[in-house]
């Protein structure tokens, strides 16, 4: 008899998965061991180590099975090094922030055992959506990435900003999702699939390629995506949400999610929508220009540093549009992905160690205004230091990681003929050193007003230490993370 | 291809149409006289003691959506038992690791008292 239910599954396929199984277990253990055991300081600091270990232990997988791209499951998902690449940033944003989590979120009267979970699910999320090659793949990813983060966001479920914000969140989300899913099935009803190697040799056939439902799937999912990665006209609910969420939560929410965004429109435009890269180039130039300069512009006008890095996560994900707009195609010679690679890899510790020490801050019974930081060189010299560290990665000044992500994504864009666009990028730059150097004016030449008062922060350090060391060696050491994105960026 | 939209096309309107011819039928022929008895809620039933606009108490929720979780592995469960014998022990295992991952959420829901009703 023919087998109707025969799936040819081996073993070889859940090697791809070893990294996310990880994860998963991360997930699975903080939350039993989380409503087990009685809330105590070994038990937090248990759920700490299970965590960190996890995390380190994901990236570890998925470093060892580079250089071998199988795909598995009948074409669902494969393990290529972009995945690799993208999995590492992910598990190292969600690493980055247990750290300055440990102790904020007891402290705040939080369960860490659900926070941890619910970090590890939005965590899985994202790396299945990197190592997704069919659509309904990363709709699914995207989607466990983030119900995750809106429970997050709702965290400090007392405060009525956070539930603002919160729900915010999910309510546009829950649209764009719509949207985003609306535009999948119209590139599988045009298509015929929903594997995006076979979209795209599918695509590459067609003569007529401005066929107004083709052009409709391109702009329902380039919007769909550029709600979840913030970019501008589809930011409304950036500023709030970050806003209103505890400050270790916004800092992972600013990260990862945008990864995973970006993972999912490099899978989706790059290699499924490649072909009709002429029809959405010129969209995705609108979109950077419209994001770079609202999101620099607006934050200059922010006086509480939380939002005002709020509206830079948003400038920075038009930079990183930028290198997406200067995609030609998929092959040598091409420096725009691996640019955006890098810049997503670079982001990732910049601003979450910003937002590692406005959490410190509050920690310390300090607020998230500007006038919080004022005299923080005197009263606490390292987190000063680290802060201005950060904001100076941020801004893009030599030789930090930030400079080189910005340098690359320049390059990308004036090897494409987008000379203009690289001179808005520059212009935006110098603008946005006006709002993050006013923090670190304010940190040094401020009048000490009081100083935080003293907490326990062991993990505090060794988080906040980690990011200013990779801030600095990997922006040394850019050139063969670069090389690295390139190398893996051309398996694909 | 149009016939078929056709088709669904001729059903909505037949299933509309119909459904309206049967309420006006109704309409027509029952007799109507109303008692404050027959109107309520539960006609025959327990007397209300409070208006119907009154709330909920959110435990009512946290058990639908308990509910609807093991609803949703009955769903699974189903088909796998009937396809038993062609997944053999791939679907074994498969299934086994998709209770225990439910279960885990059980026993937090358990523990964090989801399931008590004061």
């Amino acid at each position: 008899m023919d087998n109707p239910v025969a799936v040819a599954l081996t073993l070889e396929d859940f090697k791809i998965l070893i990294p996310h199984a990880i994860v998963l277990a991360v997930a699975l253990l903080t939350l039993g061991y989380g409503a087990i055991a009685a809330p105590s300081p070994g038990r937090n600091a248990a759920l700490t180590v299970i965590s960190v270990f996890g995390y380190l232990g994901a990236i570890v997988a998925a470093l060892l099975l580079t250089g071998q791209p199988r795909t598995a499951f009948s074409g669902m998902g494969a393990l290529d090094d972009m995945a690799v690449f993208l999995i590492v940033v992910i598990a190292a944003s969600a690493l980055l922030t247990v750290f300055i989590s440990a102790q904020t979120i007891p402290a705040w009267d939080m369960p860490l055992g659900e926070y941890y979970s619910l970090l590890a699910f939005s965590t899985l999320g994202g790396m299945l959506v990197a190592s997704a090659v069919d659509l309904v793949m990363i709709f699914v990813g995207i989607e466990l990435s983030s119900l995750s983060v809106f429970v997050l966001a709702a965290f400090a479920k007392r405060r009525r900003e956070s539930i603002e914000g919160a729900l915010k969140y999910f309510l546009l989300s829950s649209f764009a999702t719509a949207i985003l899913i609306y535009g999948m099935a119209w590139t599988y009803g045009v298509t015929g699939a929903t594997n995006l190697n076979d979209i795209s040799l599918r695509l590459a056939t067609y003569q007529d390629r401005t066929a107004p439902t083709l052009l409709l799937a391109a702009l329902l999912l380039i919007v769909g995506l550029g709600f979840k990665a913030a970019a501008v006209p589809f930011h409304m609910w950036t500023p709030d949400a970050y806003q209103g969420a505890p400050t270790p939560v916004t800092a992972f929410m600013s990260v990862a999610p945008k990864v995973t965004a970006f993972a999912a429109i490099l899978r989706v435009l790059v290699q499924g929508l490649g072909p009709l890269r002429e029809q959405w180039v010129p969209l995705v130039i609108v979109l950077s220009v419209l994001t770079m300069a609202l999101g620099n512009l607006v934050a200059i006008a922010q006086r509480d540093v939380k939002r005002m890095l709020a509206y830079s996560s948003i400038a920075h994900t038009g930079y990183m549009l930028v290198g997406l707009a200067a995609f030609r195609q998929i092959g040598g010679g091409d420096e725009s992905i691996p640019s955006v690679l890098f810049y997503n890899f670079a982001y990732a510790f910049m601003n979450i160690g910003a937002f590692g020490v406005l959490a410190w801050l509050q920690l310390h019974g300090k607020g998230t205004t500007i006038d919080d930081f004022n005299g923080l060189a005197v009263t606490a010299w390292p987190q000063a230091a680290a802060m201005a560290f950060f904001l100076f990665s941020l801004t893009g000044v030599p030789p930090l990681l930030g400079f080189y992500a910005k340098y690359f994504i320049i390059l990308a864009a004036i090897e494409a003929g987008y000379t203009w666009l690289a001179v808005v990028v520059v212009l935006l730059s110098a603008v946005s050193a006006y709002y993050y150097l006013r923090v670190v004016a304010a940190m040094y030449f401020g009048d000490p007003a009081g100083a935080p008062t003293p907490a326990r922060t062991r993990f505090f350090g060794v988080g906040l230490g980690a990011m200013v060391l990779s801030v600095a060696l990997f922006g040394i050491l850019s050139g063969p993370v670069l090389d690295l994105a390139r190398q893996w960026y051309l398996a694909l | 291809m149009v016939d078929n939209y056709a088709i669904i096309l001729i059903m909505i309107l037949t299933v509309l149409g119909f459904g309206a011819l049967l309420l006006s039928i109704g309409v027509l022929v029952r007799p109507y006289k109303p008692t404050p008895r027959k109107l309520q809620s539960y006609e025959s039933g327990v007397p209300n003691i409070e208006p119907l606009k009154g709330r909920y108490t959110p435990r009512f929720y946290v058990i639908a959506i308990l509910f609807v979780i093991f609803d949703i592995e009955a769903i699974f469960l189903f088909p796998w038992a009937v396809a038993f014998d062609q997944l053999g022990l791939f679907g074994l295992v498969e299934m086994v690791l998709f209770i225990v991952i439910l279960l885990i959420g059980y026993a937090y829901a358990w523990r964090r008292g989801a399931l008590e009703w004061v």
